[in-house]
Order: structure tokens, then sequence, then C-alpha cells
């Protein structure tokens, strides 16, 4: 385990939606707690860039290598895989017939089979850590779209993943909400966790951020550190896109 | 620039849209009076039964008929009549048509009590009325267990997302939304034996209703199963958990509350129909009502067996409904 | 390089998926697949007992036969990897397996199937009556949807003036009419009625307990169409100007309409298809047309064509007042957006 470690590697990923090709080979390295953001025109490719990591979509051709290991080799156990990588999605989904706890320990229990007990602890702690102790047994439908956000990544969490994906995290939160789902994952970034982060919250990116991809029609226009593409971007669609933006 | 159907509302000078005239005047307290005095007239001259040549009748009863409707309609709908005023108008009109019912439908009244209520004829009949209840209540069970299960199945299977294996499933449930099952009954009893396929009345019975309402137990299924948003699966894959763990833990407990209310009406909808495997001659309600019928020439056993039905589908279809309203109201 | 050395590197928990990356487990490899079904070949040719009806030994080496190919063939299924039109004709391998099998096995008289179950001779003998058949069924089904319609109007109508003695007496006609099964209703009507002197005809007793029944369920279904039109419709029309008789015409009724039809419809549909529990009554309806003629000349074809008959006269039916539900159900999510 060390600080160079690549943990997820693609090359040349292709996705076609029927004829629509919507990834035209994305080739990318993502290291060791390096936070990466992906930005981009919507209809870009990004949020199905981010669910082929972890073959929520079936990519059509090309390689993905998480931790090393070719996750589109034959018969692999990719539910194994995926617990090491999180998800938070932009519209939560988070299970309505339990309350926040249960929703947190449910997989460490069921796939890491660890004890109630064990999970119950790991699940109060993390609660904490987003700030919602106080809504452990409180059932989604109950919380505010912030507070749901925060449960959803402390049931990532949960799984101890080495890697986290966040889809869009905050586009579906009223704005006075977006502030306390980021800060928990600046927390994030600050203790070191790797992250890949598709979004369109410019302070957030740029503060945050190792590494930009800016995605434009399905390829990687440019990538940088948020100083070179916020302040020099070399592209014409990056220009374009972030003159809309700003 | 006031039509005729406005008028000047004289405090707040503001324009108030009235009725059309004829509505008003329908409506006076003169007009109803006068229209009711006219019925009672029209009763009086109404023919007696045996009297008249049938089509005069008929269409003057007809007519009678329309015009208590209609006066009653009137009143009734009038927003301004005193409630109590409507109490008596509601049960005049049920009087009144029970009088209609009493005098010209030909039914000779003082065979009622001898021929439909004849508990004493009835005697032993009751034994064999309730055995019969027994095998239907048996029949609707083990055709429910097979019901459930096909349409689970079906449903299950559907999950594959398999081109073909659907399209079979299409053209199943297809077929048995679309074919009477009077008419599954009779080809599996009567035309399957010349095919080497000759299974007794029960356990057609019993086939035939597991496959044709697990037809619509498997669209109950689908309609729960879609009503779990796609999202909830993704969640779950993605921590880790497996297809079948997905299904189990986060899908099924979400897709039960919805199916449930079809699903009951599905159920109750076969209990109805196991009246109809009398006709291929399974033991149950029906057929024992109308062989007792048969052997003792007086319709009371159809009477009690009709009732018992009643008794036991009321309720049912009733919960259906409850349940299918507090859906409608999530 | 020496920060490096500094960390003991902790084994990566996805180090026994790593392994086993590039093997392919046993029930999935090709010898494998390709033997087991080299095995049921074998087995087919020669330990399966010959043609006839097999006694219960041989019963259970068909049956054992069969799972084992429905193992095989779950194995296919299961496998991710394997494209949709290798599992299409495994699936009608399967079927045509179980046919053959049946074929061997049962005791139907083979040769003479197409005698007795397609037989175009008995079907044309048959055939008028059975046209004679399908007008009667039709008549039933529009008599009855034209009785259940104007019963169910005006118990809707009534229904709407909210009265507490008709309600008593509306709600307990459609408890009892939605509650009782047609077939015993039928036969109430027809052989226990005329006990009482009130002597109908069949087709008359038919058309009677099919409207009575559908009237029940069309009398709910106007009054959710009247129940639908919400409160605000009826203001915002008077606020614009209309009068009522306007307001109804061009607000109320469309709207109405809209919600009242597609389950109209499908209550029009289900009644006809009940129209064949009429041959219990000795009406000659289609149904009844085809069991007698079956009777009459010894041979089930006239049933099997039958039923082919409603299978095509239904599922487009059918199809068309679910498609007709659909489309209000998307049209409301629209309106509430």
């Amino acid at each position: 385990m060390n600080k160079n470690d690549v943990m997820i590697e693609t090359v040349d990923l292709q996705k076609y939606f029927k004829d629509l090709h919507v990834l035209k080979g994305i080739n990318t390295k993502v290291t060791r707690s390096e936070v990466v953001a992906v930005m981009g025109p919507s209809g870009s490719g990004k949020s199905t860039f981010l669910r082929c990591l972890n073959r929520m979509e079936e990519p059509t051709s090309g390689h993905i290598y998480v931790e090393g290991i070719d996750i589109m080799a034959p018969y692999i156990d990719i539910n194994k895989v995926r617990t090491e990588i999180g998800m938070v999605f932009q519209s939560f989904n988070l299970f309505p017939h339990l309350n926040a706890l249960e929703n947190i320990k449910l997989a460490p229990m069921h796939v890491r089979k660890i004890s109630d007990k064990e999970a119950t602890d790991r699940g109060m702690q993390l609660l904490n850590k987003v700030g919602l102790s106080d809504k452990a047994l409180a059932f989604p439908e109950q919380l505010s779209g912030g507070q749901q956000q925060r449960v959803a990544i402390a049931r990532a969490l949960a799984m101890q993943p080495q890697i986290m994906f966040f889809d869009e995290p905050t586009s579906a939160l009223d704005p006075e909400m977006i502030g306390e789902v980021l800060d928990v994952m600046r927390t994030m970034a600050k203790e070191g966790m790797t992250m890949i982060v598709v979004s369109h919250e410019m302070g957030f990116i740029r503060e945050a951020a190792d590494r930009i991809l800016f995605m434009a029609d399905g390829v990687i226009v440019e990538e940088g550190n948020p100083d070179e593409i916020f302040k020099n971007p070399q592209h014409a669609r990056t220009q374009d896109f972030l003159s809309k933006i700003l | 620039m006031t039509s005729k159907n406005e008028i000047r509302d004289d405090q707040t000078h503001r324009f108030v849209r009235t009725h059309p005239m004829w509505f008003k005047v329908i409506r006076k307290p003169a007009f109803v009076g006068a229209t009711f005095l006219v019925l009672v007239l029209y009763a009086f001259l109404l023919p007696a039964r045996e009297a008249a040549d049938p089509t005069v009748l008929y269409v003057s009863i007809s007519f009678f008929l329309l015009l208590i409707l209609a006066w009653s309609g009137n009143v009734l709908s009038d927003r301004n009549q005193s409630e109590a005023a409507k109490m008596i108008v509601a049960l005049l009109l049920i009087g009144v048509l029970g009088w209609l019912f009493y005098n010209y439908s030909g039914a000779q009244w003082d065979k009622l009590a001898d021929f439909f209520f004849n508990w004493e004829k009835l005697s032993g009949g009751w034994k064999v009325l309730f055995r019969g209840l027994g095998v239907t209540l048996l029949l609707a069970l083990i055709s429910a267990v097979g019901t459930i299960t096909i349409g689970l199945a079906v449903a299950i299977l559907r999950q594959f997302k398999s081109g073909t294996l659907n399209i079979f499933l299409k053209i199943y449930v297809d077929i048995f939304r679309s074919v009477p099952m009077i008419v599954v009954m009779v080809v599996l009893f009567f035309a399957m034996p010349y095919a080497g396929i000759s299974l007794g009345s029960i356990v057609t019975t019993i086939v035939a209703l597991s496959i044709g309402y697990g037809a619509y137990a498997a669209e109950s299924f689908r309609a729960g199963i879609e009503s779990v948003h796609s999202g909830q699966i993704e969640a779950a894959r993605s921590l880790g958990l497996s297809r079948w763990q997905s299904i189990r833990m986060i899908v099924l407990p979400q897709a039960i509350p919805v199916v449930i209310p079809p699903l009951t009406g599905n159920l109750v909808a076969m209990l109805k129909e196991t009246a109809v495997a009398s006709v291929v001659a399974a033991p149950e309600l029906l057929k024992r009502a109308r062989e007792l019928y048969t052997s003792r020439t007086n319709p009371t056993p159809l009477i009690a067996a009709a009732i018992i039905y009643l008794i036991v589908l009321v309720p049912l279809v009733r919960i259906v409904n409850m349940l299918e309203k507090r859906v409608k109201l999530r | 390089m020496t920060q490096e050395n500094e960390h003991m590197p902790t084994p990566s928990r996805l180090a026994d998926v790593k392994a086993k990356v590039g093997h392919i487990p046993l029930v999935r490899k090709k010898q494998f697949i390709y033997s087991y079904l080299a095995f049921l070949a074998v087995y087919g040719i020669f330990m399966l007992p010959p043609k006839g009806s097999p006694s219960a030994i041989e019963l259970l080496l068909v049956v054992v036969y069969y799972a084992l190919a429905l193992v095989w063939a779950a194995i296919i299924f299961s496998d991710e990897l394997k494209s949709d039109k290798i599992k299409t004709v495994v699936a009608i391998g399967l079927l045509a397996l179980l046919g053959w099998l049946y074929y061997q096995y049962s005791t139907a008289r083979w040769s003479e199937m197409t005698f007795l179950f397609f037989n175009g001779d008995v079907i044309r003998k048959a055939w008028p009556y059975l046209v004679r058949g399908f007008w009667t069924t039709l008549f039933l089904a529009i008599a009855a949807a034209i009785i259940s319609t104007i019963l169910g109007l005006l118990l809707a109508v009534f229904r709407s003036f909210n009265n507490p003695v008709l309600n008593f007496f509306i709600i307990l006609y459609v408890d009892v009419f939605r509650a009782i099964p047609i077939i015993v209703l039928m036969m109430v009507i027809y052989y226990a009625l005329p006990f009482m002197n009130i002597r109908l005809s069949a087709i008359i007793s038919g058309i009677i307990a099919l409207g009575l029944n559908s009237s029940a369920y069309v009398s709910e279904i106007f009054r959710a169409g009247f129940l639908s039109i919400k409160k605000g419709q009826i203001e915002a029309a008077h606020a614009l100007g209309l009068n009522s008789i306007q307001t109804m015409r061009l607000v109320i009724l469309p709207q109405a309409f809209r919600v009242v039809i597609p389950p109209l419809v499908g209550n029009y549909v289900a009644s006809a298809k009940d129209t064949a529990l009429a041959s219990s009554i000795s009406i000659i309806e289609l149904l009844k047309a085809a069991l007698a003629q079956k009777a009459l000349l010894a041979n089930p074809s006239p049933l099997i064509f039958v039923t082919i008959l409603y299978i095509v006269m239904f599922v487009p039916l059918t199809r068309y007042s679910g498609y007709l539900e659909r489309k209000m159900q998307s049209s409301k999510r629209q309106i509430n957006v």
C-alpha cells in the first residue's frame, strides 16, 4: 500500500448505447488518495464513464483495471470488486423500508458478514462523522435531501472501500443543503480517500480536486490540476464551457 | 353587456352567473307539486297486469318509470332543497319501484315462501351444501398456491431480461387473459382425453384456475416489481450485494405492499370462478346445489347456495376494494 | 524509495479475486458443457425405454432424463456470457425434447391427432351452427353492454345525490352483483324464478344476469368519473363566464370521458368473455354450439377451433383495453408534473 498505487486504470474504454457512441476511448489513471473531478456539458458521457468503472454499465470494449485487476475478465466476482468501491448517487437511493442505521448496516452484515454489534458500532461512528448520530432511527422520508445524501455517504463508507465514486451528489439538492454534503466530501478528501467526483460544484472542485478531467462528446478533451484548467484552459471547447459556467 | 344568464349583483356590483331560465322553473315548488300530482294520476291509470295487451303494458310502465326517475332526480339534485324533503322523496322512489315490481313482474308471491325458503325440505341438504362449500374453499386454496407460484415465477423470469423468454411469457399471459376460464376448463376436461391426458374434474379445475389466474397474478407481480425504482437495485449492487440478495432484501420488501391489492383481487376473482367448475362435474357448492335442485324439484338449494356465495364473497370483495383505494391514496 | 519501504504493505482484500482472474469455474468450462451434452445424447439413445406406455421404473428413467436436461439448460441460462441466440436455441431444444418425450410415451393415438383436433371435414359440417353461435355471443355481449351502461349510469347519477336512503340500496345492489358469480346468477334466474311464475327465456335470463353483473361495475366506473372532476374545474369555468350547461359540455364531460372510457372498455371486454358462461343454461352461443357439435360428430375439433377463435377475438381486445388504461395513466402523470 503506497502513495503511488494505481487504483483505477482505463485503457481505450468504449461504450455504445445501441448506435450511440457515448464513450469514444477513455484512457486515464487514478492513483491512491487522488481526488479526480470529472466536468463537462451534459451528454459528454461523464456519468456513463463513472458507472463503467464498477460495471454498473457494461463497457462495450476496452480494459478497466481496479487495483490491478482486469474487471472485464470472464466470470470475475464483480460483487467482491464492488465492495472496494463506494458509490454515491444523484438521487441518494436510500432504502425506504429501512431506517438510516439499518441502511448503513445492511451491506456490511450481509456481504462482509460482520456481526450485528460490530455493524451497529461502525454505523453509529459513521453517522457521527457525517453529523447525523441523532437521526439513526429516522426513515429516509423523514430526512431532508442533504441529510439523506449524508446517510448515503455513510452507507457507502460502511463497507470501508478504497475508492469513492460520486455521481453528481449535489445536483438534486436545494441550495442551502449543498454545503453540508460538500463539507463531508472535503473531510474525506483531506483524510486521503481516493475519490472520483462528477459534479458542477466549481467551488468544491477548485478547492479539493487534485486533477480535473474535462470531458465532451465522449472523450477527455483536457486534463490538469485546477490551476491549469481554470486559469489557463488550452482547448477551445474547455474555454467555451468555462465561459458559460463561471 | 349582460347576457340573459347574468345579472348584476346590487351589493357588490359584480356579475353573478345564474342558471338558464328553464332550470329555475323546474325547481319551483309549484312545478314539482304539479308534476307529482300528474304522476299519481298516471299511477292510478296504469292498467292491471292481466287486463292489457303486453306491449301497451310495457310501454306505459317504461314511460312511467322514466317519469318517476326524472321527477325524483329533479328534486334530489336540487341543492337548495331540504334534506328532510329529499329523504321522503328517496323513500317514495324506493317504495314506488318496489310496488311496480310487486305488481307487474308476474310473480306469484304466495309461492315465495313455499319454493324459495322451504327450509324443511332442505333439511338433509344443508350437509351436502356445506360439504360442497368445503370443496369450493379447498379448490380455491390449492389453486391459490398454484396461481401465486406461477405468477411469481413468471415475474422473476421476466427479470432475466432474455428476449426469447419474454416473448414466450408474453404469449402465455396474453392467451390466458383472453380465453374465458370456462373454455379452458371445458377443453381440458372434454378434449384432452383424446390426446391421452385424462385428468379428473378436481385436477382439471385446479390446473385450469392456476394457469388461468397465474397469468393475471403475473401482471400484478409485474406492477409491483416495476414500482420499485431502478436506483434501488443500483445502490444495492454498488454496495456489493449479489443479484439474488438485492431482489430478496431490497426489491421484494418494497414490491410486496404494491402487489397485495391487485393480487388479492385476482384470488377473490378465482374463488368466484370455482362455481364454473360445476360445468366439469367438480363436486363444489354450485354442483351440489344443482343436484339437490334436480332431485327435489325445489329451487331452495339454489337460493341457499347463492346466499352462501354472497356471505363468503361480499366481505372479500369489499376488502379488495378497500385495499385498492388505500394504494391509490398514497 | 526508502519512504515506500517504511510502510508494510497491507494485503489487498481483492487478493483472491485477483488470483482467480482468468480462472474459469468447472461448470462453465467448454469441456464440461460438451461432455454433459454428450452424456445426455448417450442416455437418450441407449438408456431410454422404447416407445409405448412406460412402466413405473421406465417412467422414472424418463423423468430423471428430463430433469438432467433441465439442469444442463439451467447452466446455460445462468451464464451471463452466453449470447441470447444460444439461449433461444437451448430453450427451443428443451421444448422440442419435451414434445418428443411426450410423443414417445403417452397413450395418445398420434396417427389420429390431426384427424381428431384439426379435422377440416368436421369443422365444415359444424360451421353453420358455429356461425349461429357466434352471432348469439355477439348479441348477448351487445345487449348486456347496453343494459349495463344504462343501468350503471342511472345508479351512478342517483348515487351522486348522496342521499342516505338511496345510497344504502345502491351500495347493496353493487355489493351483491359484484360478489355473486355470474353462473350462479344465471341459474337462479333461469331455474329458480320459474317457480315463482317468472318465466324468462334462456336468452333473456342470460342477458339479464350479464347486464346486472356488469352494471354494478359500470356504476362504480361512472361514479369514479364523476368524482374525478375537481371542484376547481367548475370554479374556473364559472370564473371564465361559462354557464352551467356550457361548463358541463365543454369542461366536465370531456374530462370525465377520458377517465371513464378505458375502464369501461375493459368492462365490456370482460363481459363479452363472460357470455361463454351462458352455455350452462342452454343458450346456444359459441361455446355451447361447439360442445353440441363435438357430441354430435364425436370429434373435438369444433371445440379446438372455437378456443382458437376466442384467442383470436379477445387477444387484440384485451391488448387494446390495456393500451387505453396505460394511456390514461400516462396522461394523468403529465398533468401532475
